[in-house]
């Protein structure tokens, strides 16, 4: 698994509404907080996530509903 | 039909949240994230990205052109404002209450016009509330036990039901319902969408009065206008069942099933004074509604002003 696979699979796994540091990012993959920072901004309007910084520390959050879930078996597999 | 671009989030506004859903399981019949609650209201799992949605533009209470679904089906518009397009109508012997229904089923089996039906089953035991669901028979004999006797017995979400039929390989499925399901079911496979409907080759229509649900007073229509046959004993004679036959798999329905002993043809000319009233009366009662309710709702049916000066006279 990619470094950046690493940050997307612990941001999907990761709570609603319950903020991570950047720190506790990097103590769960192993990836430097500079790369883990720097994938977040990537990531950030694709994943609609919540990236601010709080005092002198960079936490990230989601929302209940933030993505919306890709139906792969929706109505327009049968759209002629 | 024309594709609207909408889906299931507007389904719910438009229509399962603003009282108007007819309970008929159309939404969910071919799309795996609609369920639906104790009392057959749909439920969405969760919103759908889809911009054309197979769940609104299947609902009877949206977009419902009369003119324009009757050139589709059946060739040509109604002749008859108040039953729809027919070719005739008959009126058959009723030795038991089921016996009509009944022996047009054994008829569409034993002439191969089905390999499985969907029929209703009183779920009011199993979930505790009022509420049909559908079943798959695919034989005459397993029909006998969910032959239902009165409207209110068909009450839910039944078009599921074909849906479960096609995944379970079935490809002539005939489907017995209200004028809601009917026109449900007809929307669908007039739709750019190619799904399990398309394999509908007998629609049975039950006419009804009211199917009893809050949705039901936006419904215009009393004699299932969207079937093959209609069959209803509302309206006719003592010990006799009235059966619209609409379209030529209904004409080839009934002469199989005369030909075959499973029903006796009482009446060649029926009166047709009281299912006419009885037609108009709710036609006229539940056009009230639409206008009083809100007056763009009456735009979805797609009438000429003639057309509703005539639902709207006495």
């Amino acid at each position: 698994m990619s470094g950046y696979e690493k940050i997307v699979t612990f941001f999907n796994n990761m709570e609603e509404n319950h903020p991570v540091s950047i720190k506790e990012i990097e103590d769960n993959t192993n990836l430097s907080w500079t790369y883990i920072k720097k994938v977040l901004f990537k990531i950030e309007d694709n994943y609609h996530l919540n990236f601010r910084k709080s005092g002198g520390t960079w936490i990230i959050w989601k929302e209940p509903g933030h993505l919306r879930r890709r139906i792969k078996d929706s109505c327009s597999q049968y759209l002629k | 039909m024309l594709k609207v671009e909408k889906s299931s989030p507007d389904l719910e506004t438009e229509v399962i949240y603003n009282g108007k859903c007819a309970h008929c399981g159309t939404c969910g019949a071919f799309c795996h994230h609609i369920a639906y609650d104790d009392v057959g209201l749909p439920q969405l799992e969760f919103e759908c990205q889809e911009t054309i949605g197979l769940c609104y533009n299947s609902c009877p209470r949206t977009d419902l052109p009369l003119g324009k679904m009757d050139e589709m089906l059946f060739g040509q518009k109604r002749a008859d404002m108040a039953l729809g397009f027919y070719k005739d109508i008959i009126s058959v012997k009723t030795k038991k209450a089921d016996s009509v229904l009944l022996g047009l089923i054994e008829a569409a089996f034993s002439e191969k016009m089905i390999d499985a039906m969907v029929l209703p089953k009183d779920a009011t035991k199993i979930k505790g509330k009022n509420n049909n669901i559908p079943v798959v028979v695919k034989a005459a004999k397993e029909a006998k036990k969910y032959i239902p006797e009165r409207s209110l017995q068909l009450a839910g979400p039944l078009v599921t039901g074909i849906g479960e039929a096609w995944e379970n390989g079935a490809n002539k499925i005939g489907f017995l319902g209200n004028p809601c399901h009917l026109t449900g079911v007809s929307k669908v496979m007039l739709s750019p969408f190619s799904t399990g409907a398309n394999y509908t080759t007998l629609k049975i229509g039950f006419m009804c009065a009211s199917g009893g649900l809050s949705g039901c007073k936006f419904c215009v229509d009393f004699a299932a206008e969207h079937s093959d046959l209609s069959v209803g004993t509302m309206g006719a004679v003592k010990e006799e069942t009235l059966v619209i036959i609409r379209n030529k798999p209904g004409q080839d329905l009934i002469d199989a099933a005369v030909k075959g002993g499973q029903i006796e043809i009482a009446n060649k000319t029926p009166d047709l004074t009281k299912l006419k009233e009885l037609t108009n009366r709710k036609k006229r009662k539940n056009i009230q509604t639409l206008l009083g309710t809100d007056m763009a709702k009456i735009h979805y049916l797609g009438l000429s002003l003639e057309e509703l000066k005539y639902f709207m006279s006495e």
